[in-house]
């Protein structure tokens, strides 16, 4: 049985005076895979850090797993990685060991110390990313691509139940982005993980996704792929902004 | 007969090593994350402030670190409130409460009409003038701090290296925060009596920045922060007994040179060895860059 896993209504959130979020409601089940696609600027990023519970919406309401966000600040089963995850200070004196094992501290909670059964539990997500053999490299020695994957098993270590990708394929070569995807539909079939990734990468993402949510300040699509070529809502959403909005249905 | 070491038959030495050795171990522990969130100043900000606290101890009568304590904390959470209410930046807020701080200790200083050998012992640092309430107050405090250290470890580090990362996990960053600034002042107020006011954020980031040269892991750059912070205290007091120099002067000294020599280490050791095996073991154009890239002292 899916149950929804977010559910945003009527979220309005303004930088300064500038509206980035426009009354967006959106609902995502578990197991799902979808897609936050959209123009530079269009609160893609935005909505992804308001259901991280960084940022707080100026109107409406976020649920994640049945609970309102801000009831919710200590939510460990959600894991987020940045935009630019690996613009990291290069130079930080951390292993891929010592950094995957840092995602464990929220679901430790305080005054807990790491013991033996999360130090297998990083040996096991780092040979599931593929990186088993690094465990004791600096983590600004890797690659961008093997850094991306770090990061990645640094949020799957603490098991959560709800992965947030904000663009997690920008700056690494064509290679590490298919292994990347590969890696993600591993994922998906070994746990039961609810997958949001933004992407600007329209064609690749709908290619990977269950399903596509097209933002430019308003929602303007939330459905199936194949639904979203046919609709046209692509030139709404990044056309000229005086477009009437067309909700599809869902 | 007089040797090397017969200083050890003095009580006030005794003190002094003592007292060191608490602050040799503390300094590492809070700069170790100063340094690497890129916030050295404010270990330069407590050190201002705890002027003024001196200045007002020396003025009113009170036991001068109580009152730089008490002052230290009242700027932990003028930092806070103007970072978190009125939205100043970091380093901007950093540098009005060093102001503040200083102008303060100027006024201070003018109305207590002396510029007396007291003032001049926390600018500077004094092995002879450590008291034994000092030693206890260090003592309690570096306890505290350690503690504090241990105990959020886990929590210091994983917002250290990424703390959007961290809050979205469900850290309680906010309040391990707080507490890290309080700790932060508490540091400062007594590693002060032992190094001066005017060198207490050197050895906060001197043994950190060193350690950063030749550390492999987390782990290993917290050990070796720690072995440079204690020798450089150690020698420090040693030298400063013999030449009869002020310690704060020498302890930092000696730390300048450790990091020298550790930069020139890895210098000498990332030319002929680590670039070369790595340049075979990969071909990502990626990593060469990383190479630049670890902080320097410049950074801070």
């Amino acid at each position: 049985m899916s149950h929804p896993v977010v559910e945003l209504d009527k979220i309005t959130f303004y930088y300064g005076d500038r509206m980035a979020l426009d009354q967006v409601s959106l609902t995502v089940f578990s197991g799902d895979f979808l897609g936050i696609v959209g123009p530079n600027g269009s609160g893609k990023s935005t909505l992804l850090k308001i259901i991280a519970g960084l940022l707080k919406p100026a109107g409406g309401s976020v649920r994640v797993f049945g609970t309102e966000r801000e009831h919710s600040r200590r939510e460990t089963r959600v894991a987020y990685v940045a935009q630019n995850v690996t613009s990291f200070n290069q130079g930080f004196p951390a292993t891929v060991g010592e950094t995957v094992l840092a995602g464990m501290t929220g679901a430790l909670g305080l005054l807990r110390r790491p013991g033996r059964r999360e130090k297998l539990l990083v040996a096991e997500t780092l040979a599931g990313v593929g990186l088993a053999d690094f465990r004791d490299r600096l983590v600004g020695e890797l690659s961008g691509g093997q850094q991306q994957r770090v990061f990645i098993a640094r949020a799957l270590v603490a098991e959560p139940a709800l992965l947030l990708l904000d663009e997690p394929t920008v700056g690494v070569d064509v290679d590490a982005k298919e292994r990347f995807y590969g890696l993600l539909a591993a994922l998906r079939r070994e746990r039961a993980l609810t997958l949001l990734m933004v992407s600007h990468d329209v064609g690749v993402v709908a290619e990977q996704v269950q399903s596509i949510a097209c933002l430019n300040g308003k929602l303007y699509f939330h459905g199936p792929p194949a639904q979203f070529w046919t609709e046209d809502v692509l030139c709404q959403a990044y056309g000229s902004a005086v477009r009437i909005l067309h909700h599809a249905d869902h | 007969m007089t040797g090397l070491f017969d200083f050890w038959d003095f009580a006030f030495m005794q003190r002094a090593y003592f007292a060191g050795l608490v602050v040799a171990f503390l300094c590492p522990t809070i700069g170790i994350y100063l340094v690497l969130r890129r916030l050295s100043m404010i270990g330069e900000m407590f050190a201002h402030v705890s002027l003024a606290g001196v200045a007002l101890g020396i003025f009113t009568g009170v036991y001068p670190l109580a009152t730089a304590l008490g002052v230290s904390l009242g700027a932990a959470a003028a930092l806070e409130t103007l970072r978190r209410s009125y939205r100043v930046f970091t380093d901007l807020a950093i540098a009005i409460i060093i102001s503040a701080g200083l102008s303060l200790a100027v006024v201070l200083i003018g109305l207590s009409r002396a510029f007396n050998v007291d003032l001049h012992s926390y600018l500077f640092g004094s092995v002879i003038a450590i008291s034994a309430q000092d030693l206890w107050l260090v003592a309690a405090v570096g306890l505290l701090v350690v503690l504090f250290a241990l105990l959020f470890q886990k929590e210091l580090f994983f917002i250290a290296f990424d703390e959007e990362a961290a809050r979205s996990s469900g850290v309680a960053v906010d309040l391990v925060n707080t507490l890290f600034v309080v700790a932060t002042a508490l540091t400062i107020s007594v590693s002060m009596r032992v190094v001066g006011i005017l060198l207490v954020s050197s050895l906060i980031t001197l043994p950190v920045a060193a350690a950063l040269q030749v550390g492999r892991s987390f782990r290993t750059t917290a050990i070796f922060a720690y072995v440079f912070a204690v020798f450089a205290v150690l020698c420090g007091l040693f030298v400063s007994y013999h030449a009869n120099l002020a310690p704060g002067g020498s302890i930092v000294l000696i730390a300048v040179v450790l990091f020298a020599l550790a930069a020139g280490y890895r210098k000498i050791f990332t030319r002929g060895g680590r670039l070369l095996a790595k340049n075979q073991l990969s071909r990502h154009p990626e990593e060469e860059r990383v190479q630049t890239n670890i902080p320097t002292t410049e950074d801070y």
